[in-house]
């Protein structure tokens, strides 16, 4: 180090860096962080953390299709009769048929049943296998759930397992910002999916790293976000534990996993939004997935199983 | 496109579902402008179900929350502030590398005694000389860095604790990136990889104390 540099140095000492504070717990079989840079002193950071932790705590308690006393477990077992649910779950399945509409059924909620028999039947904490006799047919659509808003009620038109494990999570990182909003500066990280307001630790937009599909430490793609929420869908995230190939991202039609991509990021406004539209933009594969993707007024990144990259047209711009 | 992108994240928020919690001042000074689609229709769904979950608890701080301190202790999160922490994620003991083992949630050193009594000067990186040990969190374990600084670089990132399921010879491949970058290249990563972030997080974590010990 050069002569003189310590004279410059010493300035730094006015304003020593502040530690971010950093909170972290497993909700729905995941790992949740909560970061909150340049945070204020006092209590202010663990209360607002424990009401974000609450809500995961709260949405995987309604939306879980592996918890039998969940709210979604106990629709999913009627029928033919106007289930009044929660706003909460109202409003994620609402959302939920939104998106099956718009993608054409290529997402759907209803793909549970065959969820199941690809043998995504167990529930994390317990261990338990669903049992369900008699087993609802595997071949329901979105079409089969009919909702009244006025009401607040849900029908089944048949038996069929609801899945809400590509809104759900991202319903929680939503709700865990609306905790946060006496900061500016934070991250909600959940099992690869997130949410970055502001800045990091460093004064500079969050930087993000995007897993390269086939590499699983190497990043293809690195974005500089503020004040997004980014969501990654990838086929080497869950491997069918029926042992016949493939992993949990189902494709409605032919009730298989899906090979239109090897994964798809979705850069929006809300997570819950980028992490619906990554799963079906993963389903239809990158022609009519960017198209999908730009119709809905987010960013993205398709790579297919040959590694070619797709991308919407303002992708670009979170190019870090 | 991107022009035509609205840029507030909640639209729809001024309705009568609006919580009667302060607006965050990013979101006022964005514009109010109302969008359909689904963009509107989630920023409209969790501005909802947030002001109902609100209402139910905006006398207490327990209510609809209480579930999480009722929770077992793989659902509780911990906090810790100051950016050392260890969570229990796996409540089986752990073999680290060094032979010793560590049962979660006893928390891991995160200094060694030598770092406080350094009294190099701080280079332009920032970074004051010493030895930093930092703790990062996956689903599946923790993995511990120890970053070495010397004469303001960052000389060595090693991973000196393994307590993860899978082994963390996974991520040496890492250990290069962030002695070329002198940081680790991200915050975060999308599209879980535990490992990547696990390991970012624990080198982030020891380079938080070594700038607070520069500044």
């Amino acid at each position: 180090m050069p002569p003189g540099n310590q004279l410059v140095n010493t300035s730094r000492r006015i304003r020593p860096p502040r530690e971010p504070y950093l909170a972290s717990g497993v909700f729905m079989d995941t790992l949740v962080s909560i970061e909150i840079a340049a945070p204020p002193a006092g209590d202010l950071c663990r209360k607002a953390t424990s009401r974000a932790f609450g809500w995961f705590r709260e949405v995987e308690q309604r939306c879980s299709r592996f918890d039998p006393d969940s709210e979604l477990a106990s629709l999913s077992r009627t029928a033919g009769v106007a289930i009044p649910v929660s706003d909460l779950l109202f409003r994620a399945i609402e959302f939920a048929l939104a998106v099956a509409q718009e993608s054409d059924g290529a997402f759907d909620p209803t793909v549970g049943r065959t969820l199941e028999r690809h043998g995504f039947d167990r529930n994390y904490r317990t261990g338990e296998r669903i049992v369900r006799d008699p087993a609802p047919l595997p071949d329901a659509t979105y079409r089969d759930v009919v909702l009244d808003p006025t009401a607040r009620t849900v029908t089944l038109l048949r038996p069929l397992v609801l899945d809400l494990g590509a809104v759900a999570k991202g319903l929680a990182i939503d709700l865990a910002v609306e905790s946060l909003h006496d900061f500016h500066d934070y991250a909600i990280y959940a099992g690869g999916d997130m949410y970055l307001a502001g800045r990091n630790s460093e004064g500079a937009p969050w930087q993000v790293g995007i897993r390269h599909p086939r590499l699983p430490e190497t990043l293809i793609e690195t974005l500089s976000v503020s004040g997004a929420a980014v969501c990654t869908s990838g086929d080497y995230e869950r491997v069918r534990p029926d042992g016949e190939g493939g992993h949990h991202i189902v494709e409605p039609a032919t009730g298989g996993s899906a090979h239109g991509a090897a994964s798809v990021t979705v850069v929006a406004p809300t997570a819950m939004l980028a992490d619906a539209l990554a799963t079906a933009a993963f389903v239809v594969g990158p022609e009519r997935g960017i198209g999908l993707l730009e119709r809905s007024r987010v960013e993205g990144m398709i790579v297919t199983p040959s590694l070619t990259v797709t991308e919407t047209a303002g992708f670009a711009r979170h190019r870090g | 496109m991107a022009q035509s992108r609205p840029p507030a994240r909640r639209p729809n928020s001024g309705g009568p579902g609006t919580p009667p919690a302060a607006r965050p001042s990013w979101r006022k000074s964005r514009s109010p402008r109302l969008t359909a689609g689904l963009v509107g229709l989630s920023s409209a769904a969790i501005v909802s179900v947030y002001a109902v979950g609100y209402a139910n608890t905006r006398n207490t701080d327990n209510g609809l929350f209480q579930a999480v301190q009722a929770a077992g202790p793989e659902a509780s999160p911990t906090t810790v502030p100051q950016a050392r922490q260890q969570i229990p994620v796996d409540p089986a003991p752990r073999t680290f590398s060094n032979g010793t083992q560590q049962s979660a949630p006893t928390p891991t050193p995160t200094r060694t005694p030598g770092a406080q009594a350094q009294t190099q000067p701080q280079a332009a990186s920032g970074y004051r000389d010493g030895t930093y040990v930092g703790v990062g969190n996956s689903r599946h374990g923790g993995i511990q860095a120890t970053v070495v600084v010397s004469g303001g670089k960052i000389t060595s990132a090693a991973v000196t604790g393994c307590g993860t399921r899978y082994p963390c010879s996974k991520v040496t491949s890492l250990v290069s990136q962030v002695l070329t970058i002198q940081a680790p290249p991200v915050n975060y990563v999308s599209g879980a990889t535990d490992s990547s972030q696990a390991y970012y997080q624990a080198v982030a974590s020891a380079l938080v104390q070594a700038r607070a010990q520069a500044g």
